[in-house]
């Protein structure tokens, strides 16, 4: 495998000292011992509730924060030991609006962090323009100072910006976050571009759905742990069932419910009582199959409505994380 | 050539990101309205104490080298607080670039800046108090107000460098601009100062400059400009001790995982 990061057992903890006395007040650990590796090229996501972990896990494979034990390497380079070698071959883009000049026009924060990065003078403006271009920025708009720019061209500016060294390793920390609709899958479609340009990613997210759509495989975090990794289709397969079949009925005996739950293809049922009707919710691994014998079973009993789920990425993360057991 | 007009540039950037006041209004206010009432303060209470004009003139030519300050500490002296501010910090840490050229790029123009402030404050004395002095008093003039601006910004940085560590660096920066206030002897000869704190005067910047300011002032311009040499190593003492400090609390920012915030 062509590894891109490796990480080994990577721990962080963060000390609270008494303001007063400088007493430990309390240790949190944000990262108690992940290891995973990423190939390069791919596009890694890493999911997982607030205070999981997946900030500071970017964090220190950006250099911007030392592990308190363990190893991590990113391109064959020790974040601790050679953060100027990492540093010449990443970027990082947060989301949110601020992590840019606000009072630069968009061309003028471009310069900037093309001068910071050494970018070669000859090619430094076509460079510019051709990122710009890439994050679809409109050209009237480049000269207007960034703090008159919406959440969404802000978003824009800042991935050209990541892009700016020509990185091979770019990490994006929830660049979605707070965008409309339309913003935030243009801005997955820019993704995109950036993988089929060869860039290896690590992307954080808290949209389950966005996280299926762009990334090759997953971690999911909690706790400052790996709960689970691979791609969204093995994680599907492995956490949950392949589809849930909902019907919406007017009535249902106990003998219907014995006689379903015994179904060669149902591997999982419950029954809830809403405005006067029962739902019947039926988790199954084969759609067809299992909708013909509930039918069969259920004949004479008249069914108001069906519908067939797919499982989601989103599913998996609820199962796993103790959503469904928190909602009942 | 091109990298210099790119260095320039670029440093011109690093000023304009971070400056709250670049319009006309806000300047005319921050740079030329406030300096100008605080010089006409010390003036008129330094005239008030020396009883004659003539001895006060030492000192309202100081306390114009003194308007240096406000830079040295609300413009270089922030810098790191404001990029923390931004957001922009942790790019500014994530540069494979040297952090000698990034600091030097980003403190270059904060210096001419308090060197124009510093001149409409000793044109404002001299216009205002009517002072006539030979043409080549006012060339030392320049060149003594040149070292100490470079002087007390380097002392800036060195402060300002806490910034990678705290977001609370106004405290810091209050105190910092007190402690050369009071050590400087603008407003007041520093061996009157009690318990030998003179020697403190010796490690701050602008104290040389200051005495400077009092021999060219008095005419002496040779020996003028010769303690202005201790400035400059005031000045390089401070610029090398930020160097390797903002490297350290670089270092320590990364231990802490702190300087994303705000």
């Amino acid at each position: 495998m062509n590894v891109a990061i490796d990480i080994h057992e990577l721990r962080r903890d963060y000390v609270i000292r008494s303001i007063l006395s400088n007493k430990i007040k309390r240790v949190v650990k944000a990262l108690n011992g992940i290891s995973f590796k990423v190939k390069k090229g791919e596009i890694f996501g890493i999911l997982g509730p607030n205070g999981a972990g997946k900030t500071t896990t970017v964090k220190i494979l950006s250099t911007l924060l030392l592990p308190t034990s363990g190893t991590a390497k990113v391109l064959g380079y020790d974040v601790e030991k050679h953060p100027i070698e990492i540093r010449k071959r990443i970027n990082l883009v947060m989301g949110g609006e601020r992590n840019l000049y606000q009072r630069l026009s968009t061309l003028e924060n471009m310069e900037y962090f093309a001068e910071l990065y050494d970018v070669p003078l000859k090619i430094r403006k076509k460079r510019i323009y051709d990122l710009l271009e890439l994050a679809g920025l409109q050209e009237e708009r480049w000269r207007d100072k960034v703090e008159t720019y919406s959440k969404g061209m802000k978003q824009r500016l800042q991935i050209a910006r990541g892009l700016i060294n020509d990185p091979d390793f770019l990490f994006l920390d929830e660049p979605t976050i707070g965008l409309d609709p339309i913003g935030a899958r243009e801005l997955r479609n820019i993704v995109k571009k950036l993988k089929r340009m060869g860039k290896t990613i690590i992307f954080t997210t808290h949209y389950m759905q966005e996280a299926d759509e762009l990334c090759d495989r997953i971690a999911i975090l909690d706790k400052g742990r790996i709960i689970t990794i691979g791609t969204p289709t093995d994680l599907k397969k492995m956490h949950t069932e392949k589809f849930q079949i909902e019907l919406i009925l007017s009535f249902i005996t106990h003998e219907h419910i014995e006689r379903l739950q015994n179904l060669k293809y149902v591997n999982h049922m419950r029954t809830k009582e809403l405005e006067k009707n029962i739902h019947l919710f039926i988790d199954t691994q084969a759609c067809s199959e299992a909708v013909e014998s509930v039918f069969n079973v259920l004949h004479g009993i008249p069914i108001q409505d069906v519908s067939i789920k797919k499982s989601t990425l989103e599913d998996v993360y609820v199962k796993l994380l103790g959503g469904e057991h928190n909602q009942s | 050539m091109r990298r210099i007009a790119a260095f320039l540039r670029n440093s011109w950037l690093a000023f304009k990101g971070v400056s709250l006041w670049l319009n006309p209004q806000a300047y005319l206010t921050e740079k030329i309205v406030n300096p100008m009432f605080r010089l006409l303060f010390y003036a008129f209470l330094l005239a008030y104490g020396y009883k004659t004009m003539e001895n006060a003139t030492v000192y309202i030519f100081a306390n114009a080298m003194l308007l240096s300050t406000i830079s040295a500490f609300n413009g270089v002296g922030i810098i790191y607080f404001s990029e923390r501010h931004q957001g922009t910090l942790i790019y500014t840490i994530m540069t494979p670039k040297s952090k000698f050229v990034v600091i030097f790029q980003k403190v270059l123009f904060h210096i001419l800046d308090a060197l124009i402030t510093v001149t409409i404050g000793m044109l404002l004395a001299v216009v205002i108090f009517n002072f006539k002095f030979a043409g080549n008093i006012y060339a030392a003039l320049l060149l003594i107000s040149i070292l100490g601006t470079v002087s007390v910004s380097a002392f800036g940085i060195f402060v300002s460098s806490f910034g990678l560590l705290t977001r609370d660096i106004n405290m810091l920066l209050s105190i910092a601009e007190s402690v050369v206030f009071l050590f400087s002897g603008a407003n007041f000869p520093i061996k009157r100062l009690p318990f030998g704190l003179g020697f403190v005067s010796q490690i701050l910047p602008l104290s040389h400059t200051v005495l400077a300011i009092r021999s060219v002032v008095r005419g002496n311009i040779w020996s003028g400009l010769k303690l202005s040499y201790m400035e400059i190593v005031v000045g390089l003492v401070y610029f090398v001790l930020s160097f390797f400090f903002i490297r350290f609390l670089e270092h320590q920012a990364r231990v802490q995982g702190n300087s994303d915030l705000y």
